[in-house]
């Protein structure tokens, strides 16, 4: 008798958990389908609704060739589709095949934990792709009925025919409630660790800039509706949209309208002035290394960045997860000298059209200084009728030419583009920098900055100024500047389309959109909040928050161990709390009688158990002959209390109480 | 009450291993969603922690005393749980050893449940149970909890009847009398007293409705004929196999409805029938040289 174990004492899976736990995998795998092939979330859910139906289906020996078969499919699968076999997509399609696999397999309640754990571990994979505020909220759904089949295990394991789905579930909310201390506790005291290490992930749906700009390159971002980063401004209000010029990537190579990202030998970093602007910015994962701040970051740089020719930001790894950082900008170039070497690389370029090498030199000639050559290519773009569009079509060819000459119709990217080579021509050394305009204001005080607000704009470098910001698109399409991008083109169509026709119908209309676009704006703030406050408190947050608390820095051992101690405390006192309700008396009429029958035996008359109240007064009655009306009253009271109608009379109650403490026996 | 202890169970640390990965991999990413999941997962399983130990506490256990049994049978030994908490209890298990339980589904809040203990009867002797342990992995089974709970239940185990000896003969007619002398549905041969102890299936229950005392039908194949099941007539056979041989001729003895008497060394049980002369005679041989077993 030294071995004590737990029994299980039905050891066949019960069906109704089951199900519970196929509803569970099937909500776990329903946000996966997306991501990974169709076929293996598919071939998930019929193991599991297979297994449901039919108590054992397959013999060991088709099990396991079936193991084989579908394993060397995943595998074929991940190596045909992915490369590898390392990373988030094919590391799912194998768990996915696996767990399948473990369905069909599966005969007893030992099993049925099993597979509940490896759920657990798919319902994370999904935090993985993403982490926005409606996926962690799914995911923690999925976690409530996972809890819940193996609450369910529990009640329905032994043998219980009674259906105990609602029990279940319930019992599992509850478990999360009261987990909400301890979680808590976690959320702000465990110690965030950076390993530095990434899983190898294949985002295909990844959008947003590339490091070089095609006339028409743009274009595919800007319809994009996703959202690029997200920015605040701890120490200022948001500065207006038209001074929100996001840097992102600086081209050094010019061919025409094509320019590429090239790279300036012995580029230092350029001294900067005036005010700085402290910036909090949560980036959507894109797949590249490049960082985005206002024009033009500086030190100190974020924890992992560094700074690349041109003032660009780059992060030292690719962005494959929601990044959170701080950066600081300056808005003054101080820059005195350009070093040869960079001034060589700035005014190379690409064989350019009679025509525009002509229209370049005419500036030149026709100006005192480069000032002046500036201002002459902005008047020329904003006095020849160029037209800024969304779709100005592919330019092919000798695309500079016939941008400059005969089409006339573009983009931000082919006014900068034109703009910066035609400096070159014209001995201004210039770049273009690709990056983002504006943005829209979010509840909070935050900025939303979306792909579509995409833009490109040109530098040059002016003695006595440094490198300066020119953007070419102000001269020609001027609101696009000041509102973004997507309400400069929906002003646009709409004084094209509905030139007076403000007639009731599309006023609803109108103000049904801004009522969505307030619900939008809403959403988008929580989603924003979450994702500063919870989802980026990183390494460095949690140190901020210490240091906010006056917590200092604990150490990382201290801070396990204190981490335990609050948790410990917590869990005591749920535990009491839970003692006390459990305990809590629930009869005070009781408690009286027991308080009369102990008086009564320290005077020699021992109630039995089996004891009634009228035989019990008889025998009180007989050891207290002298006091009948006392002990009489105490048993009357006792009996209308008890089995009489007075139940729950509390002024009874009162009078029974002060009856029996009135009782001393001696 | 003895003292409640929660450990972990194999799927517990199952649940520890995805916990670690889980914890590596939200690291590693730096991914706040996946820490989360791991502080939630950690904190739902401690808090179940909380009821299993709860599950445990505020409930009693009691044996009753079981039906004698023959070594090599089983003893079902009635049992009865009292919740006396405001809650329910879920999942219990109260076990005796490893091979043998008793279960309760559930224990409503303030009712008494009852179940039967059933064990195997290996020796015989008087026996005592002192304590059991109760157990239960509810509610997520991530952690089990078990407590010790005193019952102090004795129980007889009559030795395994067996052997192959005849009945002995009666010393009075010195004819052997097999078993099967009498049957039911002989012929009627007149009433007797009744004698505490005796099988009641025989009692005149119409005379006792009548308001006479208790009398018992006898029957023709019915006979006092005296057999005395004697120790000493087994010199052949060890100690075991006589007590064996013994209870096999109680057993037959008691079926063919003579009177019998048992000796043995030190004990001479003068001769009788019916149940409670069965019982003490079996108790007898029972015990014999053997006062109390654990």
């Amino acid at each position: 008798m030294n071995r004590w174990m737990l029994q299980q004492r039905e050891q066949r899976m019960p069906r109704r958990s089951l199900l519970f736990l196929c509803v569970a995998i099937g909500l776990a795998v329903a946000p996966l389908a997306a991501k990974v092939p169709f076929w293996a979330c598919a071939l998930l859910l019929a193991a599991a609704f297979g297994r449901l139906l039919a108590e054992k289906w397959l013999g060991r020996w088709s099990i396991l060739l079936l193991g084989v078969g579908l394993f060397a499919a995943g595998i074929g699968t991940a190596m045909v589709r992915y490369h590898t076999l390392v990373g988030l997509e094919p590391g799912t399609v194998l768990m996915l095949v696996l767990l399948s696999l473990k369905f069909l397999e599966a005969k007893s309640t030992r099993d049925f934990r099993v597979l509940v754990l490896l759920g657990y571990f798919l319902a994370l994979t999904t935090l993985f792709f993403s982490q926005d505020f409606i996926v962690c909220i799914y995911i923690g759904g999925v976690f409530a009925v996972l809890t819940g089949a193996l609450v369910h295990l529990q009640l329905a394991g032994w043998g219980e025919a009674e259906n105990k789905l609602w029990p279940a579930t319930r019992l599992s909310l509850l478990l999360l409630a009261q987990a909400t201390p301890v979680v808590i506790l976690l959320f702000l005291f465990f110690p965030r660790f950076n390993f530095g290490f990434q899983i190898n992930n294949h985002l295909f749906d990844m959008t947003g800039m590339s490091d070089e700009m095609k006339p028409g390159g743009i274009e595919s971002v800007v319809t994009s509706t996703k959202v690029a980063f997200r920015a605040d401004f701890p120490d200022e209000e948001t500065p207006p949209t038209g001074n929100l010029y996001w840097r992102g990537v600086v081209l050094w190579n010019s061919d025409g309208l094509n320019w590429t990202r090239g790279y300036a030998a012995g580029w230092k970093p350029e001294p900067l002035g005036g005010k700085t602007v402290r910036q909090r910015i949560t980036l959507e994962p894109h797949g590249r290394k490049w960082l985005f701040a206002l024009d033009r970051p500086t030190v100190p740089l974020p924890h992992d960045a560094q700074m690349v020719s041109g003032d660009a930001l780059e992060s030292r790894k690719p962005v494959n997860t929601a990044l959170h950082y701080e950066v600081v900008s300056r808005t003054e170039s101080r820059e005195a000298t350009l070093p040869p070497l960079i001034r060589a690389t700035a005014l190379r370029t690409q064989e350019v059209s009679p025509r525009a090498r002509q229209l370049a030199l005419s500036w030149r000639t026709a100006a005192a200084s480069d000032r002046e050559v500036v201002d002459q290519a902005l008047r020329y773009f904003h006095k020849e009728h160029f037209l800024y569009t969304l779709a100005p079509g592919g330019y092919s060819g000798d695309s500079l030419d016939e941008f400059l000459f005969r089409r006339r119709t573009g983009f931000c990217e082919h006014y900068a583009g034109a703009f910066a080579t035609l400096m070159r021509v014209a001995g201004i050394p210039s770049r273009v920098v690709l990056g983002y305009l504006g943005g829209n204001a979010g509840y909070g005080g935050y900025v939303i900055v979306p792909e579509s607000d995409a833009h490109a704009w040109a530098e040059v470098w002016l003695p006595g100024h440094g490198w300066l910001r020119v953007d070419p698109t102000i001269v020609v399409a001027p609101e696009r500047v000041n509102v973004g991008l997507e309400s400069y083109l929906e002003s646009a169509a709409a004084t094209s389309s509905l030139l007076g026709a403000t007639t009731g119908a599309v006023g609803g209309f109108m103000r049904m959109r801004d009522v969505l676009r307030d619900i939008r704006l809403a959403w988008d703030g929580v989603n924003y909040q979450w994702d500063l406050r919870v989802m980026g408190y990183d390494e460095e947050a949690q140190h901020n928050f210490f240091t906010v608390t006056g917590l200092g820095n604990p150490g990382t051992m201290r801070l396990i161990l204190r981490t335990f101690l609050w948790i410990g405390i917590a869990l005591t006192l749920l535990a009491s709390w839970m003692n006390f309700r459990a305990r809590k008396p629930a009869d005070k009429v009781r408690a009286l009688y027991d308080k009369f029958c102990r008086r009564a035996a320290s005077a020699g008359v021992q109630r039995e158990q089996w004891e009634g109240p009228l035989d019990f007064r008889e025998r009180v009655l007989q050891r207290f002959p002298g006091r009948a009306a006392e002990v009489e009253n105490i048993f009357r009271m006792y009996i209308r209390l008890r089995y009489g109608a007075d139940e729950g009379n509390g002024k009874l109650v009162g009078d029974f109480s002060r009856a029996v403490r009135g009782f001393y026996p001696l | 009450m003895g003292k409640t202890r929660v450990a972990l169970t194999w799927n517990g640390a199952g649940l520890v291993l995805l916990l670690f990965g889980t914890w590596y991999s939200a690291a590693s990413q730096g991914n706040g969603a996946a820490y989360l999941f791991l502080f939630v997962l950690t904190g739902v399983a401690l808090v179940s922690s909380i009821h299993t130990w709860m599950n445990l506490r505020d409930w009693t256990v009691r044996l009753e005393k079981p039906e004698p049994a023959f070594a090599g049978q089983e003893v079902a030994c009635p049992l009865e749980a009292f919740n006396a908490s405001r809650q329910s209890r879920h999942a219990l298990q109260i076990m005796l050893t490893p091979a043998s339980s008793a279960f309760f589904d559930g224990l409503e809040a303030g009712k008494a449940g009852r179940t039967q203990l059933r064990f195997l009867a290996k020796e015989r002797g008087r026996h005592r149970i002192r304590r059991l342990k109760i157990l239960t992995s509810y509610p997520l089974g991530f952690f089990k909890g078990s407590r010790s709970v005193d019952v102090d239940q004795e129980y007889l185990v009559y030795p395994h009847p067996g052997g192959s000896e005849g009945l002995p003969p009666s010393p009075g007619t010195g004819t052997v009398s097999r078993e099967g002398v009498k049957r039911e549905g002989d012929d009627f041969a007149g009433m007797r007293a009744y004698r505490p102890g005796e099988s009641q299936r025989h009692i005149d229950w119409k005379a006792v409705a009548r308001g006479q005392p208790l009398l018992v039908k006898q029957f023709a194949g019915e006979h006092d004929e005296k057999i005395y099941l004697d120790w000493e007539t087994l010199p052949l056979l060890g100690d075991e196999e006589r007590l064996s041989q013994l209870a096999l001729w109680v057993i037959k003895a008691e079926r063919s409805r003579c009177l019998y008497g048992l000796k043995i060394p030190g004990l001479f049980i003068p001769p009788a029938r019916g149940e409670a002369h069965y019982h003490r005679c079996l108790g007898a041989l029972a015990v014999y040289r053997r006062g109390e077993a654990a």
